[in-house]
């Protein structure tokens, strides 16, 4: 009595195991799509003439709109940025996202630094961080220039 | 059996709740119990891989018109193993039914409905409403025209009870017609509500299962009393049960995998159109014999028999089985009118459903040899017609007489500016291509109905309405329209004559996607906004000489329009109305 209920209990064990072995492979792949499939990157987009957003040692808020294509939409998301003049004179875009925890920061014209609301993350006019918890400086966003448009490249494409 | 408090209370809640499965799991059963007993156990297998699909699905899934339909193209296309998934979530369904068949017949066979399980059977009768209700409501959510379809006709079928029916289709589709309010209810009632009811359903059912033991075959009712119980469920029957688990469990994966390589057709049709009138409604096939009771009755009265009183009926008498059937035997042989009952309701379930279906193909048939007849007919009487010019002056003047006979009037200008964002006709022949308005005459409400659905606000409400126009009176009114050209408002272009220079379409394109964006408030493609004009198809539908007006200078055409002054070069303009009559 004891055998055939021990080879049940294998039995009952090897059945199960087999139904969670084949449902293992597709049940993963396609809770993992989003990390398994390549995504691209994001569209260049036009914010506006060169020299009407350079000059002034002061970041410049941009707002644009951009399209995140998501798999099966494509939405229409509002964007910002910060353009700082660059060290060679060529401008460079700051992304608002603080480095910490991804809030987003604003430009404090008395402090002359960006602020950020979450947890104090302070940088300084050049994309620096200066104060607070940040780890790294602000992040730029790929920009390019061209016939006198600046360009930037946002969003990513499923 | 052991006396009592041989084991003592296990202290822990883990322990305590080990105990409990144990004790579940160790239900005594009696003797000749076994292979014929596996189909509940299937059942809940086949009801756990739905939770878990279903879970799957709802990652991807979004219950809005403009979403529900490429949600499931791309869980169907993109994401990995979707369309295995998707499959096995409608194959579990079918095969969840089809074995809530054989269980159904089982208990009623073996007499297990009998005292004391009698409300074991009515919370057995429940879950199968429940599951057809997920039947029901899942049926829509892919929005494909057979979703759509069998929708429409499925609420129909509710709504045409006597009294409530108006009300109760307003309530299950959230408003008058099928829609953005009909898709989240039906996902809100699939998701949350249905399988909360299964959950206590099921436990329910269970507990009372496990309450009473498994009937014993054969035993009259009264006397299980000295009946012995030769083994424990666990592992003996539970083997048995994993083992018929398993073999739906291949059967599924066969399946799916068969449905997702489309060896049932095209996975997923095209997307829901309302004005699709090429589409016979099929439900899913478990609703067949239902849907075939309405060929059956006459009109009036008899389709509420077939709609609301059969269906009623057949629901109270199933519940009602082990209050009706009070003969204490169990064994077929001692109940033969039972058994022919059921024989007979059985074979009436099957035959219906079968009629349905037959009906539906022969449906199906007489549609395709009609369209078939249709196109032919087409194609024969547009040669004759080509070859033989009608007088163009009777033309206009037959449209011109069409347009206050239809009082088109109502809402078009044929001589002032556009009004409230409806189109004025006076310059419509320089507007739009003379092939573009013949088809859009035909049928004006499909071209239109996108945009409309979607942003119903930003466009005018109202639209136009397909006045079924005969070919003879679509002529008349294109020759009418047609003639209303304006050429100092609308100068024609030499330039745009002739094919374009590749190079200029794609300075074109550049002009329209970037360096102006006209997808801020223009629709291209999946591109851009509907604020504006749907430019999709602009090249199907804007003359070239219109398009290089109103580039160049919106205002002049209409002095309220929101569209911008580019203040284009004219050469930009060539460039950009090349590229925009690429766009068919």
């Amino acid at each position: 009595m004891l055998t055939r209920r021990r080879v049940l209990n294998l039995l009952i064990a090897g059945m199960n195991a087999l139904i969670a072995a084949v449902l293992a492979a597709p049940v993963l792949g396609y809770i993992l799509t989003p990390i398994l499939r390549k995504s691209g990157a994001g569209e260049w987009i036009s914010i506006g003439l060169v020299e009407d957003l350079q000059g002034g040692p002061e970041p410049r808020r941009v707002d644009f709109r951009y399209k995140n294509d998501s798999g099966y939409t494509v939405e229409t998301v509002n964007g910002y940025a910060y353009v700082v003049q660059g060290e060679d004179s060529s401008p460079r875009i700051l992304s608002p996202n603080c480095t910490h925890m991804g809030c987003n920061v604003a430009w404090n014209d008395e402090r002359k630094r960006f602020l950020c609301p979450c947890h104090g993350g302070q940088y300084a006019a050049d994309g620096r961080n200066v104060a607070g918890p940040p780890p790294r400086p602000l992040d730029r966003l790929p920009s390019r220039v061209e016939n006198g448009v600046l360009m930037i490249q946002v969003g990513s494409h499923t | 059996m052991a006396p009592l408090a041989v084991e003592p209370t296990p202290k822990t809640p883990l322990k305590r709740f080990l105990a409990l499965a144990r004790e579940f799991l160790d239900e005594p059963l009696p003797p000749r119990v076994g292979w014929t007993h596996v189909f509940g156990g299937v059942l809940l297998f086949l009801l756990a891989i739905q939770a878990l699909t279903g879970f799957l699905l709802a990652l991807y899934y979004s219950p809005s018109t403009a979403t529900a339909y490429e949600s499931v193209k791309y869980i169907q296309e993109r994401a990995i193993f979707g369309g295995l998934i998707r499959g096995m979530h409608r194959w579990s369904a079918n095969l969840l039914i089809v074995t809530l068949g054989i269980h159904i017949a089982r208990v009623f066979i073996w007499g297990a409905y009998k005292a004391p399980r009698r409300w074991t059977w009515v919370s057995g009768c429940l879950l199968l409403l429940i599951v057809l209700g997920f039947g029901f409501t899942g049926y829509l959510l892919p929005w494909d025209l057979k979703a759509y379809f069998g929708t429409e006709v499925g609420t129909h079928i509710a709504g045409s009870a006597p009294g409530v029916g108006p009300m109760a289709l307003t309530w299950l589709r959230g408003g008058s017609q099928l829609g953005q309010l009909t898709l989240p209810r039906f996902y809100a009632i699939h998701v949350l509500l249905l399988p909360a009811l299964l959950v206590i359903g099921v436990v329910w059912h269970l507990w009372q299962i496990r309450g009473h033991g498994i009937t014993p075959p054969w035993v009259r009712v009264g006397e299980e009393r000295g009946i012995p119980r030769v083994q424990p469920f666990f592992p003996f029957q539970a083997a048995r049960d994993n083992a018929a688990m398993l073999a739906a469990f291949l059967l599924l994966i066969a399946l799916a995998v068969m449905e997702s390589r489309g060896y049932f057709g095209p996975p997923l049709g095209e997307k829901a159109d309302p004005s699709n009138a090429d589409y016979i409604p099929r439900p899913d096939w478990y609703f067949l014999g239902l849907q075939h009771l309405l060929r059956i009755f006459p009109a009036g009265f008899g389709q509420v028999l077939a709609t609301t009183v059969i269906p009623g009926l057949a629901v109270v008498l199933l519940l009602a089985v082990p209050f009706l059937d009070r003969n204490p035997e169990r064994s077929p042989r001692r109940r033969p009118v039972a058994m022919a009952l059921g024989a007979a309701v059985a074979l009436t379930v099957i035959l219906l459903t079968l009629a349905g279906d037959r009906a539906v193909r022969r449906e199906e048939r007489a549609l395709n040899q009609r369209l078939a007849a249709a196109k032919a007919k087409a194609e024969t009487q547009a040669a004759p017609t080509e070859s033989a010019p009608r007088d163009e002056a009777d033309l206009i003047a037959g449209g011109e007489a069409l347009f206050e006979q239809l009082k088109c009037g109502l809402c078009h200008s044929l001589d002032g500016p556009p009004q409230g964002g409806v189109p004025t006709l006076a310059w419509e022949g320089s507007r739009v291509r003379e092939a573009w308005l013949r088809v859009y005459l035909k049928n004006p409400t499909r071209i239109h109905w996108e945009t409309n659905l979607k942003r119903q606000g930003e466009r005018p409400r109202l639209r136009m309405p397909n006045f079924e126009l005969s070919d003879n009176e679509v002529d008349q009114l294109t020759a009418f329209l047609t003639s209303k050209q304006d050429p100092q408002l609308i100068p024609p272009q030499p330039e745009l004559e002739g094919s374009a220079d590749p190079a200029a379409i794609e300075r074109g394109e550049k002009l329209v996607h970037e360096t102006h964006r006209c997808t801020a408030c223009h629709r291209i493609g999946d591109d851009g906004t509907p604020f504006g004009p749907d430019l999709t198809h602009i090249g199907l539908r804007g003359r070239p000489d219109f398009l290089y007006a109103i580039i160049h200078n919106p205002q002049r055409l209409d002095s309220r329009t929101k569209m911008k002054n580019l203040r284009l070069a004219p050469d930009e303009v060539i460039d950009a109305v090349r590229y925009l009559t690429t766009l068919k």
